[in-house]
């Protein structure tokens, strides 16, 4: 089969993504040769490209390289303030936090992995629905959140580390905070504390265990993913004995266990 | 917001972000690129050119961040086209757009004519249809039926096997109507 061969859609016809990756010069001579003759003897894949190469100068036309330059560091320094998971609070919620009363319970879960001295170390803080204050919330700690209160996470490392957070609620279902997916990020040591990008909001009821890994060595968010759900099928669905999820690669865990508001 | 430390993110030394290198340089290889391509993705699922803009800006600040990987991808604009398809579709998630806010969208995407010929009017029927399923879903049904994909390179991108990927069709398709079976 023939790299072009490859590269067509059912009808026949190059595909839109093979045309646009033709148009980036992403394929090698041979292939770029064989997608030429085919060119030649196909005005719809011709018609198709010239909407993408118009497409491009509309692009350019629209947002000039300046802007797109600007855009992109500005993006770069400060990630936007939004967040990675869509657990938005009701208004009603929201109005109803001041009302509320927040206490913090202490007592670590099992198999909570902290030791004092430790070259690395994370926390969770959380702030009021109205940002009026802050709490800290140390790992293998229960918290109950009040509504719309949310969450930021912190580490500190003495060496280069790699790092992924996620989360599991009750049903056992397993979102990737950082990274949202791919692999984990590396961090650079550091001698104070590094908040990750954006709040963490929930919603719903019940119970949300997050957890952090940081690894000696790299490693992909999808272990980590598939390490917390096999914790949670060997606890039953029980969040308050889900022990720390291991997998390859000499990571330390750090957890903390959120009743929903 | 908590709003107290600038959230940064380091990358530690030889992981490679830009410092070392060209970077105006390498941004205008990825805006000549896949300028065009990037934003396109972003303004098809957002239906709003300046939310499309920023989102296409986060993009590439992840492309640079990851520069080194980035490049070594056998297909970087295969590699965009999936990191901005799911950045847009958590945004979206994330709005969690009421029903007036699902009805202007679709009336928009009723409203979008190509320019050209009808080229592309797969993406159309598949724009007016993402409202009615889960985000997983969506990504496949973009991925199979906007970029053409196979359902083995969809499943490759995705991290999933063919038949899940056959089964979010078939289940798109169900829902959608027929001219979207796989």
């Amino acid at each position: 089969m023939t790299l072009v061969e490859t590269n067509q859609a059912p009808d026949g016809h190059l595909a839109e993504l093979a045309l646009r990756r033709y148009r980036a010069g992403e394929f090698p001579a041979e292939a770029c040769a064989e997608t030429d003759r085919h060119l030649a003897s196909c005005p719809p894949c011709r018609s198709k490209l010239r909407v993408l190469v118009e497409e491009q100068r509309a692009f350019e036309r629209e947002i000039p390289f300046e802007r797109f330059t600007g855009g992109v560091e500005r993006a770069q320094r400060v990630p936007r303030p939004r967040p990675r998971r869509l657990w938005v609070a009701s208004l009603a919620g929201a109005v109803a936090a001041a009302a509320v009363a927040v206490f913090l319970v202490q007592a670590a879960p099992p198999g909570a992995n902290r030791s004092k001295g430790s070259s690395v170390e994370a926390t969770v803080r959380v702030a009021s629905a109205n940002a009026s204050s802050q709490r800290a919330v140390p790992p293998g700690s229960q918290e109950i959140l009040a509504p719309g209160e949310r969450i930021r996470l912190g580490y500190r490392t003495a060496d280069a580390r790699y790092l992924a957070a996620l989360s599991v609620d009750e049903k056992g279902e397993v979102t990737p905070l950082y990274p949202e997916s791919g692999p984990a990020l590396a961090v650079s040591p550091t001698d104070k504390t590094i908040f990750l990008p954006d709040s963490l909001e929930f919603t719903g009821a019940g119970r949300e265990r997050v957890f952090l890994f940081l690894a000696r060595t790299p490693f992909d968010s999808a272990a980590a993913k598939q390490a917390v759900k096999s914790a949670h099928q060997g606890s039953r669905g029980d969040l308050a004995t889900l022990p720390n999820p291991a997998f390859a690669g000499g990571q330390q865990v750090f957890s903390w266990l959120f009743r929903k508001p | 917001m908590t709003g107290r430390q600038t959230p940064t993110f380091q990358v530690i030394p030889g992981e490679k972000g830009l410092a070392a290198t060209d970077a105006r340089a390498q941004l205008h290889e990825l805006y000549e690129r896949y300028g065009a391509s990037v934003f396109g993705r972003c303004s098809y699922v957002l239906k709003d050119r300046g939310k499309a803009e920023d989102a296409m800006q986060d993009v590439f600040a992840k492309a640079l961040v990851h520069y080194a990987s980035f490049r070594s991808e056998s297909s970087p604009l295969t590699w965009l086209i999936k990191i901005a398809t799911h950045h847009c579709l958590n945004i979206l998630r994330a709005e969690r757009a009421g029903w007036h806010a699902r009805f202007e969208r679709e009336t928009r995407a009723r409203n979008t004519s190509d320019p050209g010929p009808q080229v592309f009017e797969m993406r159309d029927l598949v724009a007016k249809m993402l409202s009615l399923v889960d985000q997983e879903t969506q990504a496949v049904a973009i991925h199979y039926h906007v970029d053409e994909m196979t359902l083995e390179e969809v499943a490759a991108l995705l991290g999933r096997s063919v038949p899940t990927i056959r089964k979010r069709l078939a289940d798109f398709a169900a829902i959608c109507g027929r001219e979207f079976s796989p």
